[in-house]
């Protein structure tokens, strides 16, 4: 299957999906269905320069093979921007691709009216915890994707467009998936620079077999097929 | 006598047949803008500027047969025009990390490829993409680029096209 390259160093990013090897892809047709389980902020809505949470790079078996990443079946643990009035178009996301249980990349990029435009992919992802982070640069101009305290990439991206809600939380094309309950911790979102833990004018959105909710104003939770 | 003589002549007649047949088959070529990429997308119209960027193309789309892929587009390019282009209304200053690993006069492929199963970010209540542009080197490595849609109505249709 896919060769990946491997890097010794966690945060280089690994961004070749593949090479022609061995036999062609083995996974099953089937039409992907699209599920959320994902916690909104809409407080400071359309003045929002960031989203940051503290999550675990949970072990989740999507139900596939390891490689090809963005071939279906895929769980994303995910958060995201959107820029545009409407949610669907426009955004800048920073995520953990899951594809078998200890098979999960990185994934960071930017959708334009609706087309996902891929920055990069990393793998060697392990099982561990780490702040992530999509916060606008200081000049307006670009967004930062940040683990920890490393910026993996600057997106210059020249719309003077701000944030018009913060997201996080579990979305995925395999609703047969069991994804046992996890938690999306210190949700915060930013505003020109300060961070301010979510407090009111939070919303969800749902999609079964997908469950979720807050457990607190600042911890989301996610499930699929297991407790909620 | 006769009878043997006349299947003689059946025989020999049908053999001149067949390699006669055969020959107008090995004698034709791919077109220049119009090919066929692999033997089960014989219907399909492959737009594209060459054989190699067609062989490229479709071992990548060969990979994901499985998947319903269906190679719509192949072109050759270089890292640095890629990388300035705005397709799919991408900021060209933002650039994919498989371009910026290699130089920019390295050749690269641009496969659009349709129809495949993909697990892209959408949101809200828009449908899977269904119109995959991949990047190709000549090494075979590749990445996703770009993913969009065709022939969906009320969504932006990611054009098919060459990159110079």
């Amino acid at each position: 299957m896919s060769r990946l390259r491997r890097s010794a160093l966690v945060m280089v990013p690994i961004v070749t999906l593949g090479v022609f090897v061995g036999a062609p892809s083995a996974y099953a047709r089937h039409t992907p269905e699209h599920k959320y389980s994902v916690g909104i902020s809409t407080g400071a809505a359309d003045n929002l320069t960031g989203v940051k949470v503290y999550r675990y790079d949970e072990n989740i078996s999507a139900g596939g093979l390891c490689g090809d990443p963005y071939v279906p079946p895929i769980m994303f643990q995910s958060q995201w921007v959107p820029i545009n009035p409407n949610p669907a178009n426009d955004w800048i996301e920073l995520g953990t691709m899951h594809k078998t249980s200890s098979c999960k990349y990185w994934y960071w990029g930017y959708a334009v009216n609706g087309a996902w435009v891929s920055i990069g992919t990393s793998g060697n992802v392990g099982n561990a915890g780490h702040y992530f982070e999509i916060v606008r640069g200081p000049t307006g101009n670009t967004w930062k994707y940040n683990i920890d305290v490393t910026t993996i990439y600057e997106a210059p991206i020249y719309v003077q467009r701000l944030g018009h809600h913060v997201h996080a939380g579990l979305e995925g094309y395999n609703p047969a998936a069991v994804v046992p309950q996890h938690f999306y911790y210190n949700l915060q979102f930013n505003v020109g620079g300060p961070w301010y833990y979510w407090s009111t004018h939070l919303t969800d959105v749902m999609s079964p077999p997908m469950c979720g909710g807050f457990s607190t104003n600042t911890l989301w939770r996610s499930s699929q097929n297991s407790p909620c | 006598m006769a009878w043997c003589t006349a299947r003689r002549l059946f025989r020999t007649l049908t053999v001149v047949i067949f390699a006669l047949l055969a020959l107008g088959a090995c004698g034709k070529e791919p077109s220049a803008g119009i090919a066929s990429a692999g033997q089960t997308e014989s219907a399909r119209a492959v737009k594209n500027d060459g054989p190699s960027s067609v062989d490229a193309c479709a071992r990548l789309a060969d990979r994901y047969r499985g998947n319903g892929a269906v190679l719509s587009g192949a072109y050759r390019s270089v890292v640095s025009a890629v990388a300035s282009s705005r397709i799919g209304g991408r900021f060209p200053e933002a650039v994919p990390q498989f371009l910026s690993a290699r130089l920019a006069t390295r050749v690269i492929f641009v496969c659009y490829i349709d129809d495949m199963d993909l697990a892209t970010p959408v949101k809200g209540d828009a449908p899977p993409h269904n119109r995959a542009v991949f990047l190709v080197d000549e090494s075979g490595e590749f990445a996703l680029f770009v993913a969009g849609y065709h022939d969906n109505p009320g969504r932006p249709e990611l054009p098919i096209g060459p990159i110079a």
